[in-house]
């Protein structure tokens, strides 16, 4: 279904046209006032995300639901709205007010900008979103674009900082490369097939051909600059250390979600043709990603770069789910699980370590030593929260990794779940240091407790830990809305 | 190894001939009707998640002065009591029951929990005579464990968070009975178990307890790739017992697969040599009520997967590959036992003792006969409780002379009298002395395997020679001899060491003097796994 005037077609980007809104207000208040105070803005960036988010369920109404058309196209047949899509909105908009609420222990770090702060996650939050959307290469690459280019500022925002802008540079370096990369895969396609939406250029692609392959290949190892997986990971290091930690925590989940999101829209509807070339390309890139990250995790002394090299460490367990990709559904429904689930606890984390490091505790581990007794909070959040990550039950990420790895298995890949399985052991032993660090090391008896979070900050902390405690009880629920959401992707 | 005496009906026969008294189990197959619906249900569900519903309220407890401590200490021992109370409860209407026939799970709860990639995972619970013993077992240990924490006064509150944790997954992974949950529960031990060694353990606990937890998740990870492989190309569609531990034909590779996966897995936990290296430093350097609990019921986690998950879901590669599993148990039983010999260390005496008389245990599960896994339930009850009680008196020598070194003591016997008789009342019962639950467990499991494994059960039964003089030779060095002035002045027992230790030892004769009462329950759930093993299931 489409819209005949641009107007009528504007009703199909509510949430989008709410987001681009609350930034623009952000950043013309910015502009126009020096001196609002940060508040202000976190409350205009929670209004505008909840109202987004909320405004995404309105599409679920009438949403036609027949396999050959599972949504609605929109503006000039770029984007889609079906279910895959609506699922990723609400997701991308907690995400990103998860990351607005741990802001508040660094606000004096970003403290000249921190309009243009929050204008920017929201920016970076609508480029997630159209990439979530996307069904043509030219929105696909302008989406992919909003969003880096918000990450970059948003990584070099405290200026004075010289790690910070060196961080920024780094990324910005990379990403123009990965761009460029990507570049070259989608002109490939263009250049095959005479199209630019991915279902014209799977009907253009025909046959399977070494072109083909070489363009999905491209395109894959551009993707996994966003998704922070090897080969394209070098970055991940640099920008989380010299980033603040909401924004590491920001670049951890949202950006990976969006890559996540766009990365199985185009495998699935554009590559029916060469799927074994791209599982194959996946399966390596899964493989090497478990493999790197977890065990160079496990020489960090840094507790932002081990929390990046286990960022590249769950690329690759999700990468395991997209490699496991059956003939149903399922396969993408665990991968959205995950996502969702592996988002919130993280960015819960993250929170406890924005608070940590705001109070001036420092950012080496073993700053960390005795925080049971400095900051019981925040212990607590990053112990549940890590034990989550290695995917320990009763915790939530049990669930997450037992899905990828159920779906792998019935998928045929079951050496790749033997390695994610030895991957996950080797986890748990730097996972584990940090909770041995803060529970069992009794650090300097004299130092003076932390002072208890702001009170957002809080909220942030304890949702992520609570979330990885108690959504295993919902685990059937949160699993049917995901296979909901991955209706669209079925292949046919 | 066809020679595997399978049927129940013989089994029984032979045990009836070679058993004194009241040893007469009743022989025979289960009836495949389960009682499950009968009953309020919630028995199970109420044991498992009480202990967890105290960890939380002791989370906001204060824990600043003695008394707020001693709340914290009052709350723990109420929330372990209770699962003891439904325990001897279920266990005593069991015995009761056993006029009216045979039973395979009772206390059944069944819910649709997870449905994923269209296979299935129940919320399912139940409880019959394999498990039932243990689960006794465990939630005694665990009020002993609370009362022989007693006097600790360090982070308290987190302690017994831990502790009752703890308590959930292993009473939870003695009910469960889908695969899915059995895992869940079998890694909720984990990391509540790395911590309790690593905050609260002697001085190299750290290396105690990263060397725990590698081994631990190595067996975790390779029971969850077990479990995946045998709920996807079992074809069964589902992860409960019902469908996969009932007569389930898998092919060759699969079930070959299968079973040496989760032979594996357990066999870290029982712990089989040579896998067993990380249970003298776990078990040395934790605190006394650790070590009760980590030798008491977290090795019978191994026990238990072997006969559950090992014989339950992979009959057919267990009868194939049981000389390796006999030959195993040999190696285990010796080795335990020589390095114990060898030990100066009391608790690391006792630690290495525990891999000899786990591998008895083994032999069974190789022989695979009726009387011989009878005797491997009752041999993990009773060394549960007599391994239990041993880590409990060397910590009583401990706390009083501050050293474990079996060379620095001696003579005392004369400062400590009562708590001599109950440590030679242990190492008794250790040893295997007739009238005591050790003897029976054993004697039954002998039984059981000789026809199959002559030379394997006559080397198994040297190593309890070697057990006896172990243990002699240490209640010689520690306790008698003369006086050592150095140790003038210890007290004796006091009134609460005498609290915990008591009912072990009562327990301990018990199970010693009139196993009749219990073996039945036992063989109930037995014959379940000779009838599978033997294929008429």
């Amino acid at each position: 279904m489409s819209h005949p005037s641009p107007f009528a077609a504007a009703v199909d980007l509510i949430p989008e046209g709410i987001l681009l809104l609350g930034a623009l207000v952000c950043g013309s208040l910015a502009v126009v006032h020096r001196r609002v105070p940060a508040p202000v803005y976190r409350g205009l960036s929670a209004l505008t995300l909840v109202a987004a988010a909320g405004s995404s369920l309105v599409y679920l109404r009438g949403l036609p639901t027949s396999p050959s058309n599972p949504g609605y196209v929109a503006w000039s047949e770029g984007l889609v709205v079906d279910r895959y899509s609506i699922f990723f909105v609400p997701v991308l908009c907690a995400f990103t007010l998860m990351t607005v609420l741990a802001s508040a222990p660094v606000a004096q770090r970003i403290r000249p900008h921190v309009g243009e702060y929050h204008a920017l996650l929201l920016t970076a939050t609508l480029g997630a979103v159209l990439l979530a959307s996307a069904r043509e290469m030219i929105a696909f690459y302008v989406a992919l674009e909003l969003l880096s280019i918000s990450l970059y500022i948003l990584v070099g925002i405290s200026k004075t900082e010289p790690r910070s802008s060196e961080a920024a540079f780094k990324y910005l370096v990379y990403g123009a490369a990965a761009s460029a990369v990507l570049l070259y895969g989608l002109a490939l396609l263009y250049g095959l097939t005479g199209r630019t939406d991915l279902v014209g250029v799977a009907h253009g692609l025909g046959s399977s051909s070494a072109a083909a392959a070489l363009a999905l290949t491209l395109v894959i190892a551009g993707l996994t600059f966003k998704l922070g997986a090897v080969p394209l990971h070098q970055w991940v290091p640099d920008v989380y250390e010299g980033a603040t930690a909401p924004v590491a925590g920001f670049i951890a989940t949202l950006s990976k979600a969006a890559g996540f999101a766009i990365l199985l829209r185009v495998v699935v509807t554009t590559f029916p043709v060469a799927r074994s070339t791209w599982l194959a390309v996946i399966a390596l890139a899964a493989a090497l990603s478990m493999v790197l990250g977890n065990v160079v995790a496990l020489a960090q002394s840094r507790m932002k770069r081990l929390l990046a090299y286990s960022s590249i460490g769950q690329a690759g367990f999700i990468l395991v789910g997209v490699v496991a990709y059956p003939p149903d559904q399922q396969g993408v429904a665990a991968v959205l699980f995950y996502l969702f689930t592996y988002g919130i606890v993280v960015l819960g984390v993250f929170a406890a370590v924005a608070h940590v490091e705001g109070s001036g505790a420092g950012e080496e581990i073993d700053d960390y030593r005795g925080l049971s007794r400095r900051s019981p909070i925040a212990a607590a959040a990053l112990a549940v929260g890590m034990v989550s990550l290695i995917g320990i039950p009763p915790t939530i990420g049990f669930f997450a990794k037992l899905f990828v790895f159920e779906a792998a298995v019935q998928a045929g890949y079951a050496w790749l779940v033997l390695l994610a399985l030895a991957m996950t052991v080797v986890s748990a032993a730097y996972y584990l240091r940090v909770l041995r660090v803060m529970y069992v090391d009794a650090g300097d008896q004299d130092a003076a407790p932390l002072p208890w979070p702001p009170r957002v900050t809080l909220a942030a902390i304890a949702v992520g830990g609570l979330a990885a405690l108690a959504l295993g009880a919902a685990v059937q629920p949160l699993f049917a809305l995901a296979g909901g959401a991955a209706g669209p992707l079925t292949v046919r | 190894m066809n020679g595997v005496v399978l049927s129940g009906l013989h089994a029984g026969m032979s045990l009836a001939q070679v058993t004194p008294g009241p040893l007469t189990p009743t022989p025979g197959q289960p009836t495949t009707t389960t009682t499950g619906g009968e009953f309020p249900t919630l028995l199970l569900t109420t044991l498992i998640w009480v202990t967890l519903a105290a960890a939380l309220v002791i989370i906001f407890m204060p824990e600043r002065t003695a008394e707020q401590r001693g709340r914290i200490r009052l709350m723990a021992l109420a929330g372990t009591t209770v699962p003891v109370l439904m325990a001897i409860g279920g266990l005593n209407y069991q015995i009761n029951q056993e006029g009216s026939g045979g039973f395979s799970y009772v206390f059944e709860e069944k819910h649709q929990w997870i449905t994923a990639f269209s296979v299935h995972s129940n919320y399912h619970l139940g409880v019959d005579g394999v498990s039932l013993p243990l689960l006794l077992l465990s939630t005694v240990l665990f009020v002993v464990a609370v009362l022989a924490s007693w006097r600790n006064e360090r982070r308290v509150r987190l302690y017994f968070v831990l502790l009752l944790v703890l308590e959930t997954g292993v009473n939870g992974f003695f009910c469960s009975l889908d695969y899915v949950l059995l895992f869940l529960f079998y890694e909720v031990e984990l990391v509540p178990m790395f911590l309790l060694i690593a905050i609260w353990g002697g001085p190299r606990r750290m290396h105690a307890a990263w060397k725990f937890l590698i081994f631990m998740l190595t067996s975790s990870a390779l029971l969850l790739a077990a479990i995946l492989l045998l709920a996807f190309k079992g074809g069964a569609g589902s992860f409960d017992f019902d469908q996969l531990n009932t007569g389930l034909h898998l092919s060759a590779g699969i079930a070959t697969a299968g079973f040496w996966l989760t032979f594996i897995s357990f066999a870290i936990k029982l712990p089989v040599v040579p896998l067993h290296t990380w249970l003298p430093d776990a078990h040395v350097e934790a605190s006394t009520p650790v070590s009760v609990i980590l030798a008491g019921i977290l090795l019978k986690l191994g026990g238990y997967g072997m006969l559950r998950v090992v014989l339950g879901a992979f009959p057919d590669a267990a009868k194939r590959y049981s000389l390796a599993i006999v030959a195993l148990a040999v190696v285990s039983a010796i080795w335990g036992t020589l390095a114990a010999l060898a030990q100066d260390d009391l608790k690391r005496l006792v630690a290495y003792g525990s891999i000899g008389h786990m591998a008895i245990v083994l032999l069974a599960v190789g022989a695979q006969s009726s009387i011989a896994l009878n005797g491997a339930v009752l041999q993990m009850v009773a060394h549960g409780f007599i391994t239990g009680l041993l880590f409990l008196l060397v910590g009583t020598v401990y706390d009083r002379t501050r050293t474990r070194s079996i060379s620095r003591l001696g003579g005392l016997a004369w400062q400590m009298p009562r708590l001599t008789a109950i440590w030679v009342f242990a190492g008794l019962a250790s040893l295997g002395l007739p009238f005591l639950a050790g003897f029976v467990a054993e004697f039954m499991v002998f039984t059981g395997a000789f026809p199959t494994h002559r030379f394997a059960t006559v080397v198994v039964m040297a190593s309890i020679a070697i057990t006896t003089g172990y243990l002699l030779w240490m209640l010689q060095r520690v306790f008698f001899g003369p006086a050592k002035e150095a140790y003038e002045r210890l007290r004796d027992a006091s009134t609460l060491e005498l609290f915990y230790l008591v009912p072990m030892v009562v327990a301990v004769t018990i199970f010693g003097v009139v196993p009749g009462r219990i073996m039945p329950v036992i063989n109930n759930g037995v014959a379940t796994l000779v009838a599978r093993l033997s294929g008429s299931v």
